[in-house]
């Protein structure tokens, strides 16, 4: 056994530990993706170290209303996330709501948004998970 | 050889001690202190050895709306159901490499949600049964397990939770293929379902200059610019995907010519109901040249894809 061999096993149980939070924090996300919301079919991920942002483009279409669900770490409250128009209006922000995981946003017209999620402690590193879920008519 | 054994009992230790960080975890670890201390260092280490290539990846991040929703647009405006606009199922087989096949999952997807939606039960089943045979194909047997499967079955006549668990199936294939760095096929299946959706709009604005679908076609002018943004870093993949992003690039520039009038105005706010109604307006103008012009543009494209 060499020690490349020792180096590749801690990099795989790296790996298959950082899927195992991501997974959990997945599932944490996505219990706020229920009917009558249904998912984009997509899973938004960012790893984060200290108080690195995260930025998520989406189109939203107009007439429709929208459910943004965010998460980090196995606690809810740990991802602050804020939405922005195209000109960097801010239209949102979760700090104003006790850090609230998920959100519904309804949208007169089409709109390009930026989301930015950036962890609550700005000390160590985790997975950004978002996911979005638009509402069924 | 002593030297090798004493390697070999660091090896073991080593593995144990990350099985039980993982097993740990695994179970949920809510309060977890030591174990996540575990978990940062781990991912302290992700960082170190594939930080950089995420975090440029994944830093920003673009996303594409459900096909479903433009089916449900579809839908609501009365518009008769119309199997023409879909890719015949019997072509499936004729997907042989990874490319098409992951292409034609998207597409597939798309067409599942219009039947779906449009309460088409035997037909869907056809589709299912193609989009599970590609799936397979793919290797993307997290998602597409046998217990999902079942429940897709299962609730075949079931309008709302077959939607529902078709669009986490799609979502556990793509974060499945994020985690075993397989992206190049997650953002093939997500061009392949948003092409499909647009190809259905252009089918229904040849024959009918509904506003509301024309406008929508005008506004696929945005997730088409963050498809070629996400397609992007997959330029050099293969001569496929190099085609594939040239022609996005030139039905982008014929999107370059539509005007799109923004005015922010303040949002509402509900906070009872954890809702804020975003009032900003966007007005876009899209002539009947355009129109046409897209609409030739994104039959070549798909014709390309579906062949």
């Amino acid at each position: 056994m060499k020690i490349k061999n020792i180096f590749i096993l801690i990099m795989l149980i790296g790996t298959i530990s950082a899927n195992a939070q991501v997974e959990n924090t997945t599932q944490m996300c996505a219990k706020y993706i229920i009917p009558p919301f249904v998912s984009d079919g997509q899973q938004y991920r960012a790893l984060l170290n200290g108080d690195e942002v995260a930025e998520f483009h989406a189109t939203f279409y107009g007439g429709s209303t929208y459910r943004i669900s965010a998460c980090s770490g196995t606690s809810e409250g740990s991802l602050i996330f804020s939405v922005y128009d195209k000109e960097r209006n801010l239209i949102f922000s979760n700090v104003d709501y006790q850090n609230s995981p998920y959100w519904d946003f309804q949208f007169n017209s089409t709109m390009e948004c930026i989301i930015e999620a950036k962890l609550e402690k700005e000390e160590g590193s985790g997975f950004a998970i978002l996911l979005i879920g638009f509402k069924q008519k | 050889m002593i030297i090798s054994r004493k390697v070999s009992k660091i090896v073991l230790f080593l593995f144990i001690m990350g099985v039980f960080s993982i097993g740990f975890y695994s179970c949920g670890n809510d309060d977890g202190t030591n174990g996540e201390e575990t978990i940062d260092e781990n991912i302290d280490k992700e960082i170190e050895d594939h930080g950089s290539t995420t975090l440029q990846f994944e830093g920003a991040l673009f996303s594409i709306p459900s096909p479903y929703e433009i089916a449900f647009l579809v839908k609501n405006q009365r518009i008769d159901y119309n199997k023409e606009f879909l890719n015949p199922v019997n072509r499936s087989h004729n997907y042989v490499n990874n490319y098409k096949k992951a292409l034609n999952l998207g597409v597939y997807g798309a067409d599942l949600g219009y039947l779906n939606i449009y309460e088409q039960t035997p037909d869907a089943v056809s589709y299912f049964s193609a989009i599970k045979i590609l799936s397979q194909e793919l290797d993307i047997s997290n998602a597409f397990n046998n217990e999902t499967i079942s429940r897709i079955e299962k609730n075949m006549g079931n309008k709302d939770s077959l939607l529902y668990i078709i669009s986490n199936t799609y979502r556990e294939a793509d974060k499945y293929l994020k985690d075993n760095n397989r992206n190049d096929l997650g953002v093939l299946i997500l061009t392949g379902g948003w092409l499909e959706s647009f190809h259905i709009l252009v089918q229904i604005a040849q024959n009918d200059k509904n506003p509301q679908i024309i406008k929508r076609i005008g506004e696929q002018k945005y997730p088409l610019e963050n498809l070629i943004t996400i397609l992007n870093p997959f330029y050099n993949e293969s001569h496929d995907y190099a085609k594939l992003i040239d022609e996005l690039v030139e039905l982008a520039y014929i999107f370059d010519g539509i005007d799109v009038e923004y005015t922010y105005i303040k949002p509402d706010v509900d906070v009872k109901n954890k809702l804020t109604i975003i009032n900003s307006t966007s007005e876009l103008v899209m002539s009947d040249e355009q129109l046409d012009m897209i609409s030739e543009k994104l039959t070549e494209i798909r014709n390309n894809i579906i062949e």
